[in-house]
């Protein structure tokens, strides 16, 4: 179970093959958060697209990306099952809470199975009467759960956060810290993190790559 | 790998839509605009007329009405878009931090929806010298006969220009609001307030400069249709001389028919008037923004500065003005007798109503049925184009792909409806429904693809990344995302698309050959007879199809909204 | 430009030459016999194209189309125009585009200048007008102008319909003695200015007023019904006319720098009190305005001493039309003597009738004996003379000066 780079680089379309990201090769194993670093324009944000699939046409990528042996290059995104989290829960405002949570849920899962999973998922979010509730009446620290549990319930093989602690105060921050990697390391997810924050890496735990300028 | 992929999406059958969109609209202007030029030159086999060379050209212009209906027509579309743009500019300016801004622009909008024609017969009725206004001064200072006004159909089209002034205005005050975001204004706002200017000073000196070279296309738009529009020039314009596009119709409907040579040469004058006048207001602002600089940066000055003078009491002046010409409607079409000075008729009947009910409903259905299914049409062709250009990753059309899309908004109409209705009748497609469908859709495809195209842009790209990888392919994310995310903009754009084809004269009495009509052909014709009441019926009904429509799509966007307060911000 | 006009008009004569000459080849030689046109009408669609600007007319098309319908089976659209011309020119168009068959105006009511252009052009299909019936009721020798449009024959191309006579439209309560010449009229309006105008002349009242001027004001209106000879000889004939009206134009409404757009803002802005006199080419329309509402009880009509121009209207059958049959039954039904007689009541429009009213049945004449005549019609005797339209070529000569004088 890990989520592998191997001579991973992106660079601009225009002009044509200038480096954004050098090469890059690592093994991100369930446990292990790996901890993205740099600057503002470093790519971070870039990077962690190309893995989602999501490359803006403006970028090309060189390099393989593997995920529990799948090679995940050539794939759609919504075939990759790779969740991300944004500093931002972006919880889609014209859906209930408990839709949102349905939103990724896969469709083998039906009926009252379907009911039931959306149930528990509340219950572990303390939100048990949540389900038709508007998202926008929720705190943000709530919101913030619903968002991870929403990633989760699609059943992602690997995690990619994008500064998903950075917008909380200081006591919200380190009890969702906690939540999401307890929830990560107990699905045994590989965990992506790009931060600005010392202390997010350090909670994190594992190696930390730093991302310079391009020149 | 990557370049692979990024061909698929290149070669996405999504391509259709901007290609049908480009090539169903642009082309045929460009024959239209081609086939009224050839008459220009001397060309019109028909009545065997086959002699090329400029003598139609001189013909045109040693008539006696055309140099004074040259200057009346430029004063009236210069100075009404001149007008309205600084109205608009003052009054978002004045207004875009409050909430008052919030309550304007729903009657903005609704003003926005009144069709032209409706909007010019109530204004007659209420500026005419025995008009609603004048009757209540009548009355007061015991006035025998209505007073010598020079109002209506005024010899320099001040009341012409006026009536244009207040139906453009509140579509360039939206398309200012629109522009807002994309230049930050709000940063560029706080940041020349904190260094010492006052609101009204960082507005103009700061924001404005940043918004003119973004609203260039709509006021092109405003330009032509101020210099070309011929059912408020009808109404409101003077006779002697018309403006050129009237006088362009009066060569057209001479019953010597080599007059309509000279109507196409007539047509071309009218292409070169709006070029020129194009021309005119780049350089005006590039005379402002690049030549003389300095005003921008005088210094802050302690001072509050000059204020907009009474911004509030202006916006409201424009919807209560339009709203009083939709009430003298109203007043017209249920009166029997209403002589001078009375306020209210002297005598009511609902006669108009009753012998006209049925025949007015009947093409109020029709009206609909077109309006909607141009609206539809438009959405669909929109909505694909806008997929097409996320797909490949770019926020907006290009610059040429967007004048493309203005291009019937920027050309003229009789000019090149002049050429495509030849044409139509060459393939048997005139009077057919299709093309008056056609004829709206040329009009409406610009307008919403423009209003939806900000919505597009505006929202967050991150919900996107996050619907994708929670398992949805790219169809999904739009209906299951975009769409209800989208769906107040859409709504209102799709009512506003509407009440353009709703309003559209000229294009449907081209494209109808009288076959097709609807409530607005039917308004203007039944109007030739001036009878105050019967237009008051027929404008009343016309005013109020757009409206309701627009009510729907409000009422259902709120309710849809009712339960989600995150996408009512 | 002189020189340019008088070569468009000798391509006109060559063109007109050239498609009558074509007409008379392509003639059908036997007409149909009239039953086997009403059978072959039967299921027809007509599209008539017909001024749609006053209530009185469409309503009694409405009437027209559920008597068609209910007796021949033809289904009568009335395509409502804001100009005539519009249809005019649809019709060249589609002619420019080859198109001979299924043209989109099937019937279409002209008179004059527009009759003259399009029979011109070789747009006009027939003759087909002595084949119906009841064109044999048409008083064309009492009527002279039932068969001589603005001195223009017929020829049988377009089906006379129904009788205007020039005549002015004021309010007893504002104006007591009205004047009975042009000669007084100016002095009337010398002593009310501002009370009085006339149509821009792009409406044909409004060059109407200008012809009743000129016919009034020339010492030999005899040469008026022929086409104009020369420059020098309008320049001489319509001097007068333009002393007139330099005298006139001051004392005007707007001190005549302006114009009503057409008659009926004129009459509008007669009932709104802003002119005391507008014009009318129907002397009982007065009466069913009044009766409608949009005049008031008082309002009352003139005409002058020496007479005012009357004409005739007509309907005509495009050549492209694909419903000639049904439309020949329309046009024969409009001059049917119950259809003339509905039309002639004030109630209904107060349209005067083209038929010779000796030549009709006992029951049929009892039709028009019993119309009411409207409070503010002129009887016949008041009417007096009936004088014809000038040429229609003086119309567009004056019209043309009358643009370069006062035009700008």
């Amino acid at each position: 179970m890990s989520l592998e780079l191997h001579q991973l680089e992106l660079r601009w379309q225009e002009p044509p093959g200038r480096l954004l990201v050098p090469p890059l090769t690592c093994t991100i194993s369930p446990g292990q958060p790996v901890t993205l670093m740099g600057p503002s324009g470093s790519g971070k944000s870039t990077l962690l697209a190309a893995l989602c699939g999501t490359l803006p046409p403006a970028f090309s990528l060189q390099g393989r990306i593997r995920l529990n042996g799948r090679e995940l290059t050539a794939l759609a995104p919504e075939a990759r099952r790779v969740g991300i989290l944004f500093q931002d829960d972006l919880l889609f405002p014209h859906l209930s809470v408990g839709e949102n949570l349905a939103f990724g849920l896969p469709r083998t899962f039906r009926g009252s199975i379907r009911q039931q999973k959306i149930q528990e998922a509340l219950e572990q979010l303390e939100l048990p009467e949540a389900a038709s509730r508007d998202p926008a009446t929720l705190s943000g620290g709530q919101r913030a759960r619903v968002s991870l549990m929403r990633t989760l319930l699609a059943e992602p093989e690997a995690l990619l956060l994008d500064e998903p602690f950075s917008k909380l105060d200081q006591a919200l921050r380190q009890r969702f810290r906690s939540f999401v990697f307890a929830h990560a390391a107990s699905r045994k997810l590989p965990v992506l993190l790009v931060t600005h924050d010392p202390e997010d890496a350090q909670a994190a735990g594992g190696p930390v790559i730093h991302l310079s300028l391009p020149e | 790998m990557a370049a692979a992929l990024r061909a698929v999406t290149r070669w996405s059958p999504l391509a259709l839509f901007p290609g049908v969109l480009l090539t169903g609209l642009v082309l045929p202007i460009l024959v239209g605009v081609l086939g009224a030029l050839l008459p220009a030159l001397g060309y019109l086999p028909a009545l065997g007329q086959t002699t090329w060379g400029v003598h139609v050209m001189a013909e045109l212009l040693a008539h006696p009405s055309v140099f004074p209906a040259l200057g009346l027509t430029l004063l009236t579309g210069l100075g009404s878009t001149l007008l309205s743009l600084g109205l608009a500019l003052g009054l978002v300016g004045a207004s875009w931090r409050t909430p008052w801004l919030r309550k304007l622009s729903t009657g903005l909008t609704a003003l926005l929806a009144l069709p032209h024609a409706a909007l010019a017969f109530g204004l007659a009725f209420l500026l005419a010298p025995g008009g609603w206004i004048a009757r209540m001064l009548g009355t007061v200072l015991a006035w025998e006969t209505p007073p010598d006004w020079i109002t209506i159909g005024d010899p320099w089209g001040i009341s012409l220009l006026l009536g244009l002034t207040l139906k453009e205005t509140p579509y360039l005050i939206l398309m200012t609001l629109a522009v807002l975001p994309q230049v930050q204004a709000s940063s560029s706002f706080r940041v020349a307030t904190a260094l010492g200017h006052s609101p009204q000073s960082a507005w103009w000196r700061a924001v404005v400069p940043q918004l003119l070279p973004r609203l260039h296309l709509p006021l092109g738009a405003v330009l032509a249709y101020s210099i070309s529009n011929v059912d408020m020039a009808l109404i409101l314009g003077p006779g002697t001389p018309p403006p050129l596009a009237m006088l362009l119709l009066r060569f057209l409907d001479a019953p010597d028919l080599s007059q309509r040579l000279v109507a196409a040469a007539c047509g071309l004058l009218l292409l070169v008037l709006t070029l020129a006048a194009a021309v005119f207001l780049l350089a005006l602002e590039g005379l402002l923004l690049r030549g003389f600089r300095k005003w921008m940066t005088p210094g802050p000055s302690a001072s509050p500065g000059w204020s907009f003078p009474g911004a509030s009491l202006l916006g409201n002046g424009l919807v209560v003005a339009s709203g009083l010409s939709v009430l003298t409607l109203a007043v017209h079409s249920v009166a029997r007798r209403w002589s001078w000075p009375h306020v209210w008729p002297t005598q009511w009947s609902l006669r108009y109503w009753e012998r006209h009910l049925h025949g007015v409903l009947e093409l109020a259905g029709e009206t609909l049925l077109l309006g909607v299914a141009a609206t539809l049409l438009a959405l669909l062709l929109s909505l694909g184009t806008l997929e097409f250009l996320a797909a490949s990753g770019r926020s907006e059309l290009s610059h040429p792909g967007l004048v493309a899309l203005y291009l019937p908004l920027l050309i003229p109409q009789p000019v090149f409806l002049l050429g495509i209705q030849t044409l139509a009748v060459r393939w048997h497609l005139d009077g057919t429904w299709g093309l008056v469908l056609w004829s709206h859709l040329l009009f409406v495809v610009p307008y919403l693809f423009l209003s939806l195209s900000d919505a597009w842009r505006q929202l967050e790209p991150r919900y996107l990344v996050i619907a994708r990888c929670l398992g949805l392919n790219r169809w999904q994310v739009f209906w299951r995302v975009k769409l209800p995310m989208l769906v107040q903009p859409i709504l209102i754009a799709g009512a506003l698309g509407f009440s353009v084809s709703v309003a559209l004269y000229l294009p449907t009495l081209f494209a109808g050959a009288g076959r097709v009509s609807t409530l607005t052909t039917e308004a203007v014709s039944r109007a030739s007879g001036a009878d105050p009441r019967l237009i008051g019926v027929y404008a009343l009904v016309q005013a109020l199809l757009p409206l309701l429509i627009l009510t729907g799509a409000l009422g259902g966007s709120r309710g849809w909204l009712r339960h989600r307060r995150g996408l009512a911000a | 430009m002189p020189n340019l006009m008088l070569l468009r008009r000798g391509k006109r004569l060559a063109l007109g030459l050239i498609t009558s000459l074509l007409l008379l080849l392509t003639a059908s030689p036997v007409p149909a016999a009239w039953p086997d046109v009403v059978q072959a009408a039967r299921g027809q669609t007509v599209y008539f194209n017909a001024w749609g600007g006053s209530e009185e007319i469409n309503a009694y098309l409405e009437w027209v189309a559920e008597q068609v319908d209910a007796r021949y089976g033809v289904t009568l659209e009335h395509v409502k125009l804001a100009n005539t011309t519009d249809a005019v020119s649809r019709i060249l168009a589609e002619k420019a585009a080859g198109r001979t068959t299924g043209g989109s105006v099937d019937l279409i009511w002209i008179n004059g200048e527009n009759f003259a252009t399009m029979k011109e052009n070789g747009l006009l299909h027939g003759p087909f007008v002595e084949q119906l019936p009841n064109f044999a009721l048409v008083d064309v020798t009492g009527k002279p102008t039932t068969v001589l449009d603005f001195h223009v024959p017929v020829d049988g191309l377009e089906a006379p319909w129904g009788m205007a006579q020039f005549n002015f439209v004021y309010d007893s309560t504002r104006l007591t003695t009205p004047p009975t010449s042009m000669a007084e009229l100016l002095r009337w309006a010398q002593a009310h200015p501002g009370r009085l105008s006339y149509p821009h002349v792009s409406d044909f009242l409004g060059s109407t007023f200008l012809l009743q001027a000129l016919l009034e004001l020339t010492p030999d209106p005899s040469v008026l019904s022929a086409p104009v000879q020369s420059d020098e000889q309008l320049a001489q004939l319509t001097a007068p006319l333009w002393a007139y009206l330099d005298q006139l134009h001051p004392a005007l409404w707007r001190n005549g720098q302006d114009f009503p757009a057409n008659n009926a803002l004129q009459r509008q802005m007669l009932d709104n009190g802003e002119l005391d006199i507008s014009l009318s080419f129907n002397p009982a329309d007065t009466s069913a305005a009044i009766a409608s509402g949009a005049l008031p009880e008082t309002a009352r009509t003139f005409v002058l001493r020496q007479g005012t121009i009357g004409n005739t209207h007509f309907v005509a059958i495009p050549f492209n039309s694909s419903a000639t049959e049904a439309a020949q039954v329309v046009a024969n039904f409009l001059m049917s003597p119950e259809a003339q007689a509905h039309k002639q009541d004030p109630r209904v429009w107060g349209d005067g009738t083209v038929l010779d009213l000796k030549q009709l049945t006992p029951e049929d004449r009892a039709r028009f004996d019993a119309l009411p005549r409207g409070v503010a019609t002129l009887s016949p005797e008041e009417l007096g003379t009936v004088r014809p339209n000038p040429h229609p070529d003086w119309k567009n000569r004056i019209d043309a000066e009358w643009l370069q004088r006062y035009g700008q």
